[in-house]
């Protein structure tokens, strides 16, 4: 009987060693997110692993995803039901291109081992190691066969509108996943300050914080800058497509981009939700005939195919005056466009580039990155 | 001739074995054949050959087997009942009531601003097309208890599923490019999205939705002689609707739920099997169907699998031949 108590007593000991710290205590910010909304980085007192949360897993989400780092063994918070990895992440699959770019800054793109849709990733390494990354196709007809044998650490996801449909047979699986939020990002830098999130993943946070710290700076300074302009070119955004003209929202990253580099968004719609506004051809030549400068109208790369695809539109302003540019000026092969990889992370390349084709003046023999005029 | 029933029927059973295997073996990481086994029997693999072939390789080929046998039983049911040999498991609007639970919640609930109620995120896809494809078949099943003539019941099915289609493109009118690609995705089907609990539900949805057509295998060889006849030998047509209204739901709407809507399926296998089986009884056509069906859909897994291309692709192009055959040989439409 003593023996039973014993027995007892040292398994019920060794229960409450386990027991492991609150998820509150989880407190202590090992970085604070200046722009991005988006995501926390915490440990607890003394403890060196990191709770990674992202607010919004989707558009609207209620609750915040978790991804716990677990390092030297600590215990797993009281009643955690997030994903958990040990330590950082060495094989990461990337179920978007712009963490291809978040990883290739901090010198972590080695750490990819799978992509979805490969054909319209830009990144130079990713595509030189073509023949040894797998491609697991897309959210919803996954190649889960694939995402096994490629033995992923962790997969780096999105949800559009809801949870992914990848998490339930991840889960299965015992594959962990994160949430990466950027998308949701209306501020550039905002959008940028993810790198840190993804790095913390592979080990890289600190290289990240340094790359990210000039790259924010270089930002705001140009923004400044910008304020003081006087005169502010008004902007048009995209393209009709049939007989609707999407405008983003007037909250939206382009729109935040343009008022930075000292334009004017042409279209007010105040409904305050940050949805794109449908409006019909008769409002869109209105504010296209006004506008100074037309920017990214779509899948077109001159003059010609402009005016021969949207002919009602040849004759606005910004067309008479050739001040119409896209932002398509690095494309893959299959037609991905690296302004959506890598511009996610050099939102002070593309402000800049925003800013010689708004005020020409400023520097007249300034090589554009990411924009082409059309000619 | 009628010897030759259980011979074909053993034949077709020989294939799908053949065709289950070849399934499992078969895939986009090359896995030796003696893996395979030993993952399948416990014996001494890599930890994710297992996974690979158990959860992934395995659960997918049973999904076939399932999804075939009950969307070419419902096809079969609806031609029957329709007198129409191009009816499909999807004239009434399961497809569409499916697209429409689906549309609402990837479309419809950022719209309204419920994108991230936990609730609806939980529910998941499967919940929403489910519910979708009943509430339409539903909605059929009143209507119909009200007309006596089938073809009405057909043309409301058809225009009840336009109309729904409609209010789905509007959604995907006002919706962002990721929700849009995600719902596309989803009408191109996928056998490989469900999940081991999600599996034991549509088995057990598809083996009652057989049992109930084998209920009604008499009353629909009464319907093959004109719905006066089958009612001047006392059968009550009312009951036989419902019956294979609610088989229809369960088979293929479940199926729907989890697979997306796979096409073709349910239309052209009847027609293979009474081609192979030379037989008009539903006494064997609707074994018959049953298991061409799962072989058809192995192989088109297979092709799938091998040409990474979405599953609804392949039915589609492996169906319309078909389809094509039975017009041709109808010559007429009367």
């Amino acid at each position: 009987m003593k023996r039973l108590i014993l027995l007892l007593w040292c398994l019920m000991s060794i229960a409450c060693a386990t027991e492991g710290p609150s998820l509150e205590a989880f407190s202590e910010e090992i970085y604070t997110p200046r722009y991005a909304k988006g995501f926390t980085l915490c440990t607890t007192k003394g403890g060196s692993s990191t709770l990674l949360s992202t607010a919004s897993p989707w558009q609207g989400a209620e609750a915040p995803s978790r991804l716990l780092i677990r390092r030297n063994r600590e215990p797993l918070p009281q009643g955690f039901t997030g994903q958990v990895i040990e330590g950082e992440a060495k094989r990461v699959v990337c179920m978007s291109s712009s963490y291809i770019a978040m990883l290739d800054k901090v010198g972590a793109v080695d750490a990819v081992v799978g992509v979805s849709g490969i054909d319209f990733i830009s990144n130079p390494t990713i595509n030189a190691r073509r023949a040894e990354l797998g491609d697991v196709g897309y959210d919803g007809n996954l190649n889960y066969e694939l995402v096994v044998a490629l033995d992923p650490d962790l997969v780096l996801l999105y949800g559009v509108s809801s949870a992914s449909e990848m998490v339930p047979r991840l889960e299965e699986l015992g594959i962990p996943y994160v949430y990466v939020g950027e998308y949701l990002e209306e501020h550039p830098l905002g959008k940028a300050e993810w790198m840190i999130f993804v790095a913390e993943l592979v080990g890289k946070r600190t290289t990240a914080e340094e790359h990210f710290a000039p790259i924010a700076e270089r930002y705001t300074a140009l923004a400044a800058e910008a304020q003081q302009d006087e005169k502010r070119p008004t902007v048009m955004f995209n393209s009709p497509y049939r007989d609707n003209w999407f405008m983003p929202p007037a909250t939206s990253y382009l729109v935040q981009l343009v008022t930075d580099a000292g334009g004017e968004y042409i279209y007010r719609a105040d409904d305050g939700d940050n949805r794109s506004d449908v409006i019909d051809l008769e409002e869109a030549y209105l504010l296209a005939s006004e506008a100074d400068v037309w920017l990214n109208p779509g899948v077109i790369f001159s003059l010609d195919e402009l005016c021969h695809r949207f002919p009602r539109f040849a004759d606005v302003k910004a067309v008479r005056e050739r001040e119409v540019w896209n932002n398509n000026a690095r494309l893959s092969p299959a037609g991905g466009n690296d302004f959506w990889e890598t511009g996610v992370v050099e939102p002070d390349v593309i402000l800049e580039d925003l800013r010689h084709l708004l005020h020409p003046t400023a520097d007249s023999d300034y090589r554009f990155v990411y924009h082409h005029r059309l000619q | 001739m009628k010897l030759t029933h259980p011979i074909r029927f053993t034949a077709l059973a020989l294939l799908i074995v053949v065709l289950f295997a070849l399934d499992l073996a078969v895939g986009s990481v090359s896995i030796p054949l003696r893996e395979v086994w030993a993952s399948l029997t416990g014996g001494e693999v890599a930890a994710s050959t297992v996974k690979i072939v158990r959860s992934i390789r395995l659960v997918k080929a049973v999904v076939a087997l399932l999804a075939g046998a009950a969307l070419a039983v419902s096809g079969l049911q609806m031609q029957t009942l329709f007198r129409n040999p191009l009816a499909g498991p999807y004239v009434l609007g399961i497809s569409s009531g499916a697209s429409f639970g689906v549309a609402l919640l990837l479309l419809g609930a950022p719209l309204l601003g419920l994108g991230g109620s936990s609730l609806i995120a939980s529910f998941g896809m499967a919940g929403a097309a489910w519910v979708g494809a009943a509430i339409i078949l539903t909605m059929v099943a009143v209507l119909s208890r009200r007309i006596k003539d089938i073809m009405v019941i057909l043309i409301l099915g058809m225009m009840c599923s336009s109309g729904i289609d409609a209010v789905v493109q509007i959604l995907q009118y006002l919706s962002s490019e990721g929700a849009l690609k995600s719902f596309v995705i989803w009408t191109m089907g996928s056998l490989g999205d469900v999940t081991t609990p999600q599996l034991a539900l549509l088995a057990v949805a598809v083996v009652i939705g057989l049992v109930l057509a084998v209920a009604v295998i008499k009353p629909l060889n009464l319907l093959l002689l004109g719905e006066q006849y089958a009612r001047t030998m006392g059968l009550n047509i009312r009951r036989t609707r419902r019956m294979v209204f609610l088989s229809t739901t369960l088979l293929a709407g479940t199926v729907t739920a989890f697979c997306g809507p796979v096409g073709f399926i349910g239309l052209a296998v009847p027609h293979l099997a009474r081609m192979l089986f030379g037989e008009a009884d539903h006494r064997i056509l609707i074994p018959a169907s049953a298991l061409t069906g799962s072989a058809v859909l192995l192989v088109c897994d297979l092709i799938s699998k091998l040409f990474t291309l979405p599953i609804n692709t392949v039915t589609a192009l492996m169906g319309i031949p078909i389809v094509v055959w039975v017009v041709w040989r109808h010559k007429t439409i009367a």
